[in-house]
This record gives C-alpha cells, sequence and structure tokens, in this order.
C-alpha cells in the first residue's frame, strides 16, 4: 500500500501520536495512584497527600494482605469456581450454539429454542426466587452455587452462534456427502475451525466469573466460602464507624485496618492476575470475535 | 475431546440429578427439625455469627472453640452455625434465611427490623416466660433506667417477642471537634456561644491558624453526603439551636414542645435562625465549597491533613483522624467541647435517644418447646452475667469473657453480648482520677486494659518518631481512648458536662416504630437532607422550610406526629 | 443426495440437535424460567420474609403503579433514560473513533502497548474511582478545576451541580469503558479484507474517504450488534457508579431507578416493590431489543437473532 506523504497527513499523525499517548496516560495514571496509595503509609494515603508517588513508603499494607487469610481464601474459591465454571459455560456454549446455528431447514425447531434463550437474557426472576431455588436444591455454600445457576450465558451462545454460522456451508456439506456423521462435523471440522471463538468464550467466561460478586453474596453463609470479588466488596463497602454495644475497643480494632492504603493493596493483588490473562489471549479472542458477526 | 467432554457433560447431569432428588419443602433439610439434642444430653442450637472484616480470633481460639462455646457446652447448650457473614450483611443474611423458612434458632436481630419480624410471627413469645426463667440478675438488669426502657420498646401490644441490650443515649450526643493548637496560636478560648462558635470558624479560615503562611484552612468540615452522620454530620450544628432534623437508626426524631410530642425540625423559627448562619457561613467559605461530596472519608482526610479546624460528630470518631494528623502536623492536638447554645445559658441542647442495638429472640416453632425457652434464656444471663457487670468479676472470669490480648478472644464470641449502658460515663471519672494520681486500684479489668493501652500514648507523646510499627499501633489506640477519656477536654467530658447541664433535648418517642413511621421514615428523611442541603448552599431561600415543612406533613409527617404524641401524652 | 436420504440425515441430525440444546435448556428451564413463578408472586404480593410466598398477601399492580405515581419514581425514571441512553450513544461512538485511530497507528509497538493499557480503568472498581474523582474534581483545589481556572475559566462544580453531573457521568463512564469496547472494535477493523484498500487507493481514495467508504460499511454489522445489545440494557443506567458519585444536591439529575429501589430498599424491606420494578426493567427491555431487531431486519437486512 503506497502511502501519500501529504503535509496534511503528517499533520494528521502526529496529532493522533499526542492524542493516543495523552489517552493512554490518562488511564494508566489511576493505577499508579493506586499503586502508589499502596505502598504508601495509612496516614499519608488518608490525608490525601498521595498522589504518583508513594509517602512514608512502606510495604505494610502488602504485609497485611499477604497475612490475612480471609483474603486467601476467597482467593482459592475463585480459583475452584473458575476451574469448575468456565469449562462447564464453554461446553454448554457449545451445546446451544451449534444447533442454533443451523438454519431453519436443517433444524425447524431453531427459532423457538432461540426465543427461549434469548428471552432469558433480558428476563430475570430476581434474587429471592432464584435464592430459594438454590437453597432449596442445597447447593448454598458449595462451589456449585456459583457455577450451576449461571453456567448458560446467553451472550456467549449469541457469539458463537454467530461464528459457526460464519463457517461456509459448502464445509458442512462436503463432509454429509462423503457420509460423515454429525457429531463428527462438529468436532473434527468446526471446532478447530473454531478455536478462535472458544478463546474468546474462555476469556469472557473468565473475566465474568472472576469479577461476579452477587453470588457469593446471596449463596454463601460462610465468609470462608466467599469468593475473591465478594470479599473485596465487603472491603470496600463504606463501612461506618459505629459504635457497637458501647464498647470502644472494637473501634481500637478497626483503626488499625481502616487505612485506604490497604483497599488499594487489595485492589492491586486482584487485579494482577487479569492483568496477566489478558494480553496473552487478547490476540485469539479479537479474530473470533470479529468472524462472527461480521459474516452474520 | 470427544470421550473426555461426554464424560465430563454425563457427570454434570448426574451431579445436578442427584442434587435435585433431594430436594424437599422449604424446610426440612435433614437435621434441622429434630429434637435437637445430642448424646451427651446437651440440646443444639443454630445460631449465626458477623464479624467485621478487622475481627480476629485470639490465644488460638476458633469460631468453634473459645472461652464462650465452652460456657454454653457446660450450660447443656451446643451450637450449629448457620451462618457466619461479614457484618454489614448480617441483615441480609438473616432476612434470606427467614424467607426459606430454616433459619436459626437464637436470633440476634437490629432494632430497625425487630417490630417487622415479630408481627410477621418470627419470634416466639416469650411474655408467659420471663419470670420463669429469666435470672435475678437478668430482671435486675431489666429494671435499671435504661433496661426498663429497653424492655419496653421490644413490647408490641403487652406481649414480648425479644430481649434487647439496654442502650443510654449518652454515646450517641454529638460533640464539637476542634483544633486546640489552632486555638492556641490565635490566642482564642473554647466557645459556648453559637456567636463565638462562628468566630472561630471565620478566624480558622482566614487567618492562618496552623502558622505557616498559606491560606490553606477553613474552619469547620461538613458531611454534606451523608447529611446525618456520626462523622462530621449536621445534627450538632442544628441541635445547637435547640431543635433535631435527622433520624437517630432510621427513626424521625420527636421532642417534646409546650407538652406535646413534635417533629424535631417542627420549630421553623428556630430552624430558620440556623439555616440563615449555615449558609452564612457557607458564603464566606467558613467549610468547603463542595462539601455536599464529602462523605466519611473525606471528612477525614480533611482533618488528617490539617485543612479543617473543627467538626461535630460522635465522641468516637476522631481517633483516626488525629493519629493521621500526627504524621505530618506533630502538635496536632483535638478537643472536644459541649455544643455551644445560642446564648450563654442555651448550651449542650444535644439530642438524646437511647436506641438499643440489638434484639435477642427464638425461632417462633420453639413457642411450645420449653427446653428451647429454657435454653433462650440461658444464653441471655450469662451474656448478663458476665458482660453486663464487670465490676462484679473476678480478674480471670472479666479476661476469659471479655478478653484479653493474645489469651481470650471475649465479649465478640458471646450470643447475647450485653454491656452496662452507662460505663463509658463512668469509665470517665475512673480514667481521669487514675491519670492524676497515677492510682489504678479502682479500675476494673475493662478499665485497666483501656488504661494501659492509653499510657502507652501518654509515655510516648514525645517519642513518636521512635516507635516502631507495633508499638506505633498500641500508641494509636492509646490516642483514640485519650481523646475520648485521657484529655482534660476529652469527649466524654463534653457528654458528662451537657448531661450534668440538664439540657439534653430528650426523645420525646420511646418505642418501637409503627408502621407509618417505617413506611414513610426513608423519604421524609431524603426530603430533610435535601432541604438543608439546598438551603445552605443557597440553591433556595430560607424561608422554603416553611415549604418543606408543609411537604413534610402532607407526606406522611403529620400522621406519623399524632402517633408519636399519642404515646407521648400516654405516658405523662 | 436423493431426496429421502436427506430426509433420513435430517431426522437424524435433529434428534442430535434437540438432545444438544436441551442440556442447556435444563439449565435456564430450572435456573431461570422456574424462579420466575415465584417471581412474579413475589411482584404481586407484599411480600414479607416471615410470612413466605404463600403468606404475604396478594395486592395486584399496588408496586407497579407506584413506580409512576411518586414523584421520586418518574424523577428515577426520566433520568435513567437520559443517562442510559447517552451512555449507549458515548459508548459507541468514542470507542469506533479512537478504534479507528488506532488503526492508523503504524509503529506496532506503540499500537500494542496503548491497547494494552487502555483497558487498565475497566478494572478498577467504582468505590476507588469515586474517591479519585471526587478529590480530583473538587472546587476546592482539585486538579481538574485548577486547569481549568489556570486557562482562565470558572470552576465548575462537577458532581454537585445538576447541570453538569449527568455529563460527568458519562464521560466517566466511557473513560472507564473504552479502552475494552476500543479493543473489541479493533478487532473487528482487522478483519477487513485488506483487497478493498488497496483496490481504493489505486482508484485514488484517500484515507478519509476509505474510512467512509470500505471501514465503515465493513464494521456496521457489528455496530448494529453492539447498539441492539446496549438497547436491552437501557435501563441499567450503571448503579454502581451512581451510587458511589452521587448526592443530595444532584438526585434532581442523577438519581437513577436503582439507586432509589436501594434507597427504599434499606429501611423498609421493599422485596416486592424492587422485584416488581426488576420485572418492569425486563419488560422494556424485551421490547426493546424485539423491537430494534425487527427494525434493524426490516431496513438494514441484519438479523442478529
Amino acid at each position: 500500500m503506497r502511502e501519500f506523504y501529504s503535509k496534511g497527513r503528517i499533520a494528521f499523525q502526529i496529532f493522533n501520536y499526542i492524542l493516543i499517548t495523552a489517552l493512554t496516560l490518562l488511564c494508566v495514571l489511576p493505577i499508579i495512584h493506586v499503586l502508589a496509595m499502596s505502598f504508601s503509609s495509612a496516614a499519608y494515603v488518608d490525608s490525601n497527600l498521595v498522589s504518583l508517588w508513594p509517602l512514608g513508603l512502606t510495604t505494610a499494607a502488602y504485609r497485611f494482605v499477604i497475612k490475612n487469610v480471609a483474603f486467601w481464601t476467597s482467593f482459592g474459591v475463585t480459583l475452584r469456581r473458575l476451574l469448575v465454571g468456565v469449562p462447564l459455560n464453554l461446553i454448554l456454549t457449545i451445546l446451544a450454539a451449534y444447533p442454533l446455528s443451523k438454519d431453519e431447514l436443517t433444524f425447524k425447531a431453531r427459532k423457538y429454542y432461540v426465543w427461549l434463550f434469548l428471552f432469558v437474557m433480558l428476563f430475570n426472576a430476581g434474587l429471592i426466587p432464584t435464592y430459594l431455588l438454590v437453597k432449596s436444591i442445597g447447593l448454598v455454600d458449595s462451589v456449585w452455587a456459583l457455577v450451576l445457576p449461571t453456567g448458560v450465558n446467553v451472550f456467549n451462545i449469541v457469539l458463537m452462534m454467530n461464528f459457526f454460522r460464519g463457517i461456509p456451508k459448502e464445509i458442512e456439506e462436503s463432509a454429509l456427502v462423503e457420509g460423515a456423521k454429525q457429531h463428527t462435523i462438529l468436532f473434527r471440522l468446526f471446532l478447530p475451525l473454531a478455536k478462535p471463538s472458544i478463546a474468546t468464550i474462555t476469556l469472557f467466561s473468565f473475566m465474568q466469573h472472576w469479577n461476579s460478586w452477587m453470588e457469593g453474596r446471596i449463596y454463601m453463609n460462610n465468609t470462608s466460602y466467599y469468593p475473591l470479588q465478594t470479599y473485596l466488596q465487603t472491603v470496600m463497602e463504606s463501612s461506618d464507624t459505629v459504635l457497637q454495644n458501647s464498647n470502644l475497643d472494637a473501634i481500637v480494632d478497626q483503626m488499625a485496618v481502616s487505612g485506604q492504603n490497604l483497599r488499594a493493596a487489595q485492589l492491586f493483588i486482584s487485579i494482577i492476575p487479569v492483568l496477566i490473562i489478558y494480553p496473552f489471549l487478547q490476540k485469539y479472542f479479537t479474530a473470533g470475535l470479529v468472524v462472527g458477526s461480521v459474516k452474520g | 475431546m470427544n470421550k473426555f467432554f461426554k464424560t465430563v457433560v454425563v457427570l454434570l447431569i448426574g451431579c445436578m440429578m442427584l442434587n435435585l432428588a433431594a430436594c424437599s419443602g422449604g424446610n426440612d433439610l435433614g437435621n434441622g427439625s429434630s429434637s435437637g439434642e445430642d448424646s451427651d444430653g446437651n440440646l443444639t442450637m443454630k445460631i449465626g455469627y458477623a464479624y467485621d472484616t478487622s475481627f480476629e480470633y485470639k490465644g488460638g481460639e476458633t469460631v468453634e472453640n473459645n472461652t464462650w462455646t465452652q460456657l454454653y457446652a457446660q450450660s447443656g447448650i451446643d451450637l450449629e452455625i448457620m451462618y457466619n457473614v461479614e457484618e454489614t450483611q448480617k441483615d441480609e443474611k438473616i432476612a434470606q434465611l427467614i424467607m426459606s423458612g430454616d433459619y436459626p434458632d437464637f436470633l440476634d436481630i437490629s432494632s430497625s427490623y425487630y417490630k417487622d419480624y415479630a408481627v410477621q410471627g418470627v419470634f416466639a413469645d416469650l411474655t408467659d416466660y420471663f419470670d420463669k426463667y429469666a435470672s435475678d440478675l437478668t430482671k435486675a438488669y431489666y429494671e435499671t433506667e435504661y433496661g426498663k426502657m429497653a424492655l419496653e420498646s421490644a413490647m408490641l401490644e403487652g406481649k414480648l417477642y425479644a430481649l434487647p441490650t439496654a442502650a443510654s443515649g449518652n454515646d450517641g450526643l454529638p460533640v464539637l471537634w476542634i483544633r486546640k493548637d489552632w486555638l492556641d496560636n490565635l490566642d482564642l478560648s473554647e466557645p459556648t456561644t453559637v456567636e463565638e462558635f462562628v468566630e472561630i470558624a471565620r478566624m480558622f479560615s482566614q487567618e492562618d491558624p496552623d502558622g505557616n503562611g498559606q491560606d490553606d484552612t477553613y474552619g469547620l468540615v461538613v458531611n454534606g453526603k451523608e447529611v446525618f452522620h456520626a462523622s462530621g454530620g449536621v445534627e450538632g450544628f442544628f441541635q445547637m439551636f435547640g431543635t433535631t432534623l435527622g433520624t437517630k437508626e432510621g427513626n424521625i426524631p420527636f421532642i417534646e414542645v409546650d407538652g406535646k410530642a413534635v417533629y424535631g425540625g417542627a420549630e421553623d423559627e428556630k430552624v430558620m435562625e440556623a439555616l440563615t448562619i449555615f449558609n452564612d457561613m457557607y458564603s464566606s467559605g467558613y467549610f468547603a465549597q463542595d462539601f455536599v461530596t464529602s462523605g466519611e472519608e473525606q471528612v477525614f482526610s480533611a482533618l488528617s491533613s490539617g485543612k479543617a479546624g473543627m467538626a461535630f460528630g460522635a465522641m468516637y470518631m476522631m481517633g483516626t483522624p488525629w493519629k493521621n494528623a500526627l504524621e505530618t502536623q506533630s502538635d496536632a492536638e483535638f478537643i472536644a467541647v459541649a455544643l455551644p447554645g445560642v446564648d450563654k445559658d442555651s448550651w449542650g441542647q444535644a439530642f438524646y435517644m437511647a436506641v438499643p442495638a440489638k434484639y435477642y429472640a427464638l425461632n417462633s416453632k420453639h413457642q411450645d418447646n420449653e427446653e428451647y425457652i429454657k435454653a433462650f434464656f440461658e444464653v441471655i444471663n450469662l451474656g448478663v452475667q458476665y458482660l453486663a457487670q464487670p465490676d462484679a468479676l473476678s480478674q480471670e472470669d472479666y479476661e476469659k469473657y471479655n478478653g484479653k490480648d493474645d489469651t481470650y478472644t471475649g465479649w465478640q464470641c458471646a450470643l447475647a453480648a450485653f454491656a452496662d449502658p452507662i460505663k463509658n460515663l463512668n469509665a470517665l471519672k475512673k480514667h481521669q482520677k487514675a491519670l492524676e494520681t497515677g492510682d489504678t486500684s479502682h479500675l476494673n479489668a475493662e478499665n485497666l486494659r483501656d488504661f494501659e493501652t492509653m499510657i502507652v500514648y501518654v509515655d510516648n507523646k514525645d517519642r513518636r518518631d521512635e516507635l516502631d510499627e507495633g508499638e506505633l499501633a498500641l500508641f494509636e489506640g492509646g490516642l483514640f481512648y485519650w481523646s475520648v477519656w485521657g484529655a482534660e477536654q476529652c469527649s466524654y467530658q463534653a457528654i458528662s458536662d451537657m448531661i450534668d447541664n440538664g439540657k439534653l433535648l430528650h426523645s420525646a418517642y420511646g418505642v418501637a416504630p409503627t408502621d407509618s413511621m417505617v413506611e414513610y421514615s426513608t423519604t421524609l428523611d431524603t426530603l430533610a437532607k435535601e432541604t438543608i442541603i439546598d438551603i445552605i448552599s443557597g440553591n433556595k431561600p430560607i424561608s422554603y422550610y416553611t415549604d418543606f415543612l408543609e411537604l413534610w406533613n402532607s407526606l406522611g409527617g403529620e400522621v406519623i406526629t399524632e402517633e408519636a404524641d399519642k404515646w407521648f401524652q400516654s405516658t405523662k | 443426495m436423493s431426496e429421502d436420504m436427506k430426509k433420513r440425515k435430517m431426522n437424524s441430525n435433529t434428534v442430535l440437535f434437540h438432545t444438544m440444546i436441551w442440556i442447556p435448556l435444563l439449565f435456564i428451564l430450572i435456573f431461570n424460567y422456574y424462579p420466575m413463578i415465584s417471581g412474579f408472586q413475589i411482584a404481586f404480593e407484599d411480600f414479607k420474609p416471615g410470612l413466605g410466598i404463600s403468606g404475604s398477601e396478594w395486592v395486584g399492580f399496588k408496586h407497579f403503579a407506584r413506580i409512576f405515581a411518586t414523584a421520586d419514581a418518574v424523577r428515577a425514571v426520566r433520568n435513567t433514560l437520559i443517562i442510559a441512553c447517552a451512555k449507549i450513544i458515548a459508548n459507541l461512538i468514542i470507542p469506533i473513533i479512537i478504534a479507528l485511530l488506532l488503526n492508523e497507528i503504524r509503529v506496532k509497538w506503540f499500537k500494542r502497548t496503548a491497547q494494552t493499557l487502555i483497558y487498565l480503568p475497566y478494572f478498577l472498581s467504582w468505590v476507588i474511582l469515586a474517591s479519585i474523582m471526587i478529590n480530583l474534581l473538587s472546587t476546592d483545589g482539585g486538579l481538574v478545576n485548577r486547569a481549568i481556572e489556570a486557562l482562565g475559566g470558572n470552576s465548575v462544580f462537577f458532581l454537585g451541580d445538576n447541570s453538569v453531573f449527568r455529563k460527568t457521568l458519562v464521560v466517566s463512564d466511557v473513560w472507564k469503558n473504552f479502552g475494552y469496547n476500543t479493543i473489541v472494535y479493533l478487532a473487528a477493523l482487522t478483519n477487513i479484507d485488506p483487497t478493498f484498500y488497496e483496490a481504493a487507493s489505486i482508484d485514488g481514495a484517500g484515507r478519509w474517504k476509505q474510512t467512509i467508504h470500505i471501514t465503515l460499511p465493513g464494521i456496521s454489522m457489528f455496530i448494529v450488534l453492539m447498539t441492539i445489545l446496549g438497547i436491552g440494557s437501557v435501563l441499567n443506567a450503571g448503579f454502581d457508579q451512581v451510587f458511589n458519585l452521587y448526592n443530595v444536591s444532584v438526585y434532581e439529575s442523577g438519581d437513577i431507578i436503582d439507586t432509589l429501589v436501594y434507597r427504599l430498599g434499606i429501611q423498609q424491606q421493599q422485596y416486592s416493590f424492587s422485584t416488581a420494578v426488576g420485572f418492569f426493567k425486563s419488560v422494556v427491555s424485551l421490547v426493546l431489543i424485539v423491537g430494534s431487531n425487527w427494525l434493524a431486519d426490516k431496513f438494514a437486512g441484519y438479523k442478529v437473532f
């Protein structure tokens, strides 16, 4: 491609680079601020004196987090949740997306099923009925409560469905002519072609399980079963300094752990795994998302 | 991939089917409603715990094994934990369990939910059993002034559905916190009138009280985000004028005016006088222009960084800001004084309302099971015995059940946590005497523990920079106690002064809120907050307040005022 | 293949398809549809935890009526619609523009780095962000206002003035999410057949013309998809963000359905009301999505579902 190096073009390029740099800085600075807070002493952070560089430099916040059993327990819960939840989500997505991607000639009932799934994306029965159901099944306080109710993700199904649709019909037809069964077509042909889509869904599923805190809050009766974000939520929630039972010693205890530097450290640690995985999976995920929708 | 895939799917479905098969109605989940007796003859009680994230067990104790679980076991009660969640989730967790029909035997209910649940039949009726099973100590506890008030608040049409903790309104009285070092720098004395207070606010804003040559301070920090709050809330300001507008633990405040119970903000002349001055202060820049975005975090930050010199708030609010301030301003000193008054004789009109914090109740399914009722009262009795009367306990018993650093976790493990409602007031005199004479023999075990922490601060006041992390933590705890009990002008002294002065605004409504009160209080509270903020920041004229009162009445205020007065008249 | 064979092939396929679909379908039947029954009951009752679903009193449309009756509720619905629509539009336009700009970057490492760094704000929670924003946007020494004043302007009370609060919400929301959204559009861009560009440049079309005639149409299907999905969530104006940033002064422009329901819920256990509100939101979303899907089909020939 031959570029036309006009004055206008060069000006644009300069402007573009500057703009993008500014935007990137705008996004990075807050993270640096949080990082600085995490390495500062509580007094400076609480006094709002820390900007991009730590003051009263200390590792106290990180030492607190590392010692904090509750933090790591919840981290472990989230890991277990990921191990079970992501594959489950992936399997269910494929099971639904593949048949739904067939046209109505091949699969007449398709359109009814599609609306059955879509309806669910919009209509939510609410927390109470879902809780009562999960409780009556006996899933409360188990990893399954974090994984089964959200096992089917309709958004993911729509994405993968569109991706399958994008695979040229000829591939399937020629396979059928050669006498291949549907499940062979799925496993030997479509799935390998769908690697980018699988990576995409995996990433989305990972993000959803990593970030969500609602299920942990509702379905777990014990803090040791809280997943990471539920635990962090309870830490971040504005805990008004309230006097319980006329006992002032409780306030002294609270004082020791109320520094905003601790909050910053916990947040930062909980971001690290995602910061590592995201760029890595990025290259797969871009291709998968696209082909699905562009080819309609 | 094929085989693996199929196996996984089959396994998953299998799990689901199995779980579904175990599904039954809502109530019965195996070990739920059996007689609850196990082999050693102990009764099993289903309970729950809710702790703050900062809470830790000490001395190797655990949630299942600590001095309190042992005490209960000795008394024939084994515990089965149904929930152990973070404190802020206690209410929603209990609500969930109640909804599902399977909830604890022993319940710890917050005051705002008690009445609703009682009406819905969640709790057992204890009226006829109180005399039989409450110990003498417990009965004495409920015969004290505060105990009586608390018990009455738990009565619904003559029936008792829970035993509450007795509370006094002492701890909740707002005081006026001031930077003493700034007063000294400007050669000022503590304010006793509103006029003096405003002048100090002006000087703190304009006369460089921290002497650093920069115009970086202002007089007052106001919590405009929560508006009514223990840290920087506006309650204290309005109470200087003998009025009170904000809800207290969700209750709309009622005071007595001319023999009737009225809304705390009903005297529009007084309120408008307060609003005029507040608005003047805002326009003159005596407090932050963006105060409406300042929540507790921002209030603490302004005090910690030496931006603000005064704040209204609870007696326990200054620990964190003061300890933070010392990092950057080594001379920082906070004192607390009684609320100033419009004139020299009307100071100390803080609003006094005792709201029991917790209501302890028994699951209504045990209504006819005397074993459980007896066990319920046993838990209560033990709580009263070991927590509500520290002076009568031996040092060892005190430590075992109240707590000792590194050995016993203490009172937080108890299911029913009672306390002497005026212990903090009593502690004031004790601590002051001990500081003066150096003699600690009159201190009970709890006082002694607090005193020893306070001494760490007193002894190390001038060598803060030399302390290591561990010592600093104790130092900061000691500083907190010093701010409450130790200093000559500590916050509890201010409270004690206001109590002695006898001008407190007492709440004119003393029992559980009525249905209408519960229904309207949020709307009325929001309305009050919006109005106050609008008038203070000048978005609405002072005269708008009369419109507010009309609106307030029409949105349910009139109805609830009638109900409150009805009760008030009945107590005369 | 003969018609007969085709039919047989199709039948055996159909059986397989039905089997496959029923597995995830079972999940949603159990976890999504079954609870709707109790959900409906709760929305039409005055649900009390102690009385349970069967014991609570039936009140018909009382809660739904309330959504429209109280002045607060009407204000909340209005704010929700305005804020959500603004967010949908902004979250559509900005990321596309940035994606187009990023696409023009030739230096590979610069582009890759920028791509990675701009999604960072997505991971910060609104609790911490609100705290940072309150500080930055303060009229009392906050950086942004200091900059404005240095350039000769007047302080703006971003978080306390009704005339700017919504804009503050939208801008900060775009900032938090644009990295995530941009990458999605960037991906869409990279999939456009490069031969189109070559042909166009041979024909003499400049970069700008190429953008209008090749790039945008190339990703249009995707824009439609994201728009329709966005419309479906138009009644979720962002509780987390608003809750952490709002205050009494800006209820007028910033109080949304979810924050109102939250406030009411604390004191009064307003289970039924919040369930009814949830249903109301869902019905509206359903109508909007079905409607926009139909419109997209009619006018553009795109069928997302």
